[in-house]
């Protein structure tokens, strides 16, 4: 489903990204990790093209996403992003931060669109939510809602960039929870976390990540068992 | 334009001094300087009033701005011309009028950026001080107010620059100050309004401008400072 | 203490040129904020064109306009510029009302300058990444523009595009300078002619204060409410 092939990034003289390549099929969960500055958010960010590549290209369902001819916007209709600082609009309630793309963009119908929201938050376990805004909601909250609202477009694969990174440790488990739901219902998924418990269960290939390259492509089994190598071996060890 | 600079430039700068009164450019500043200067104490004391009076002195403080925030200095100043020689029963001179209403105004204003730089203090100043045993008046003079002052002088030049234009009301009770000495160089030449106040504009923006890279070039210098200490 | 006597200013003779005064102040003031808004906005898109130039020219308009008194703009514009302007387009602007409509212009103009700022603060305000946000979820360039950015950008001007709504309320009074028969014009006149100088000026501030409380008060709600909405 999506193919990176050979990419690089460099911002000034810093190489973010060095000859990246990888695959993600359809229904594959994926996580990136590695130490901070690793590249992991600027490669997520590189597929919905948040950033653009210096090198190399990336194919979503066999089309270049730098093509001329790719409408970027809706590109990123069929790729949900959640960021680590949620990113939910302020001054929009948590019902309309979901609706507002529905109604907006995809041209639905307010009534539809805030069916379709409200589901979607009970779903999750966030009806009780939907008329409030962001500034009351706690972290975690938030970054539900955010997920809520990269699901709402029926995306075909979802990016985390370290979406439980800015959360205090209660919160954290609810917001992996949602994704370990999303995952268990087949969506495709590109994941960059320190959740290492998470990757271990849910995810089905891990990429390990170190000065902008894959050092290693493995499954959960390999990449915590003993022939995962030294470097990924020590960033195991660093994090516990 | 040049014409009219190089011909008049002594008279907007100064007026008729040696010769006569004190006018143009240098009367402005007399005028901005004299105001500053008096309204500085009541504004510093209307400051310390709102933040740590009691209710009563904070609630009339409170008033007072309010009104002179509501209305416009033009109305205040006719009303010192027109209103306030009948209520003291002697005349007031054109100067005096002018400061008089600029002091009474700014006063308000100048306490509000005042009052932010203690309120921006953080309380621990306070505690500090309380708990050295210092007592209150000391505690305020010695140690909140020198650096509330410092902190807002970029907001007192920006006052002082709002004074500055302020003068230019002195036009309407015809005192030679550089708005109304330029109004007097049109009125003899007759058919270059334009090119007159075009360098009278010029006059005022020099000397704002200038006033306000001050403030700009020490807001920056003192928030450095303030970044270096601990805040709350 | 002289005896007060309200009644002159109220009879058949002087109550219609204060209805008048209002109604002229009123005129000055929708004008002038409708027109200072939308400059104000323009100079604010036009400076975020990725064209320096275009940012030096607006930032040199808004120095221009911050740095000299509104009374001198207002004398630019109704003594000077009319020499520069053709006869034809003179001879139209005298049709209507010409201090009225120069009076409007050089206060539009005026606080566009500062109201552009105020905006541009309000956009500065914003986190990029809410941009990014409203990217990744499809919205166009515009889109995210319209649905995302200008509303935050909008609320978090609101206080200063308030404070300057007074600004220009209460500018409208230098109007009266240049021989537009507004409220503070009335003023004079009334009391030339009456004598009643405190009764006069009382009423005309008092009819000030009805229009600049409320404003006040406004600003005073939606900085308090501002300030309780964000927790985390």
């Amino acid at each position: 489903m999506i193919r990176i092939e050979s990419i690089s990034r460099t911002f000034g003289t810093f190489q973010a990204l060095a000859d990246v390549s990888g695959e993600v099929r359809h229904g594959e969960v994926i996580v990136l990790c590695g130490p901070s500055g690793s590249g992991k958010s600027t490669l997520l960010r590189t597929i919905n093209r948040l950033e653009d590549v210096s090198s190399g290209r990336i194919l979503f369902d066999g089309q270049d996403i730098a093509d001329r001819t790719v409408d970027i916007n809706r590109l990123r209709r069929r790729i949900g992003f959640v960021f680590q600082q949620y990113n939910l609009f302020p001054h929009l309630s948590a019902l309309q931060n979901i609706t507002i793309g529905l109604t907006k963009i995809r041209g639905m119908k307010a009534a539809e669109a805030r069916e379709k929201a409200m589901d979607l938050l009970a779903r999750f376990g966030l009806s009780h939510r939907a008329a409030n805004m962001p500034g009351q909601l706690s972290g975690g909250e938030q970054q539900r809602v955010a997920i809520v609202r990269a699901i709402a477009f029926d995306p075909e694969v979802m990016l985390f960039d370290e979406p439980t990174s800015a959360l205090d440790a209660e919160m954290v488990g609810e917001v992996l929870g949602i994704m370990r739901e999303l995952a268990a219902s087949g969506m495709t998924m590109m994941c960059a976390t320190h959740e290492m418990g998470f990757a271990r269960n849910v995810a089905e290939r891990i990429w390990f990540m170190d000065k902008g390259r894959i050092e290693l492509d493995a499954t959960p089994d390999v990449f915590f068992g003993p022939e995962a190598g030294e470097r990924a071996a020590r960033f195991l060890g660093s994090l516990s | 334009m040049i014409e009219v600079l190089r011909d008049n430039w002594s008279f907007l700068l100064w007026g008729y001094f040696p010769n006569g009164p004190i006018g143009g450019l240098a009367m402005t500043l007399l005028i901005a300087l004299a105001s500053l200067a008096i309204t500085f104490p009541f504004a510093i004391a209307m400051a310390l009033a709102r933040a740590m009076g009691p209710r009563w002195l904070r609630v009339a403080a409170a008033t007072y701005v309010t009104v002179m925030r509501g209305i416009p200095l033009l109305m205040l100043l006719l009303w010192i011309y027109f209103f306030l020689p009948v209520a003291l029963g002697f005349p007031l001179s054109p100067f005096v009028t002018i400061v008089i209403a600029i002091v009474i105004f700014q006063t308000a204003y100048l306490s509000e950026v005042i009052r932010a730089g203690i309120d921006a203090l953080p309380y621990g100043q306070t505690e500090a001080a309380l708990s050295l045993g210092l007592r209150k008046p000391v505690i305020v003079a010695k140690i909140i107010l020198p650096q509330a002052l410092f902190n807002v002088i970029p907001g007192i030049i920006n006052q002082f620059t709002s004074v500055v234009k302020e003068t230019s009301l002195a036009y309407v009770i015809a005192l030679a100050e550089l708005t109304y000495s330029a109004s007097l160089i049109n009125a003899q030449l007759m058919v270059k309004p334009l090119e007159v106040y075009l360098v009278l504009a010029m006059f005022y923006f020099v000397l704002c401008f200038s006033l306000s890279q001050v403030a700009d070039m020490l807001d920056r210098s003192i928030s450095a400072k303030r970044q270096a200490s601990p805040a709350r | 203490m002289p005896k007060l006597d309200f009644s002159p200013i109220f009879s058949a003779d002087y109550f219609p040129l204060l209805a008048s005064g209002l109604k002229m102040t009123l005129l000055l003031f929708a004008a002038g904020w409708v027109f200072s808004m939308l400059l104000g906005m323009v100079l604010t898109l036009v400076r975020g064109i990725p064209f320096r130039p275009l940012g030096w020219l607006v930032a040199a308009y808004v120095e221009y306009q911050r740095n000299i008194p509104l009374l001198v703009h207002l004398f630019i514009w109704y003594f000077g510029v009319p020499q520069a302007l053709p006869h034809w387009l003179n001879d139209w602007i005298n049709q209507q009302n010409a201090e009225a409509f120069f009076a409007i212009v050089a206060i539009a103009c005026y606080n566009a300058a500062y109201i552009s700022e105020d905006m541009r603060s309000g956009l500065r305000a914003i986190p990029r990444v809410q941009f990014e946000a409203a990217r990744a979820i499809g919205f166009t360039f515009v889109g995210a523009m319209r649905w995302i950015i200008l509303p935050q950008a909008f609320r978090n001007a609101l206080p200063a595009l308030i404070s300057q709504t007074l600004i220009i309320f209460k500018g409208t009074s230098l109007a009266a300078v240049i021989g537009v028969a507004e409220l503070t014009y009335q003023a004079r006149l009334i009391e030339s002619e009456t004598f009643r100088v405190f009764e006069t000026f009382s009423v005309i501030t008092i009819v000030y204060l009805a229009g600049t409380l409320p404003l006040m008060a406004l600003g005073h709600h939606v900085e308090r409410r501002g300030k309780t909405r964000s927790r985390a």
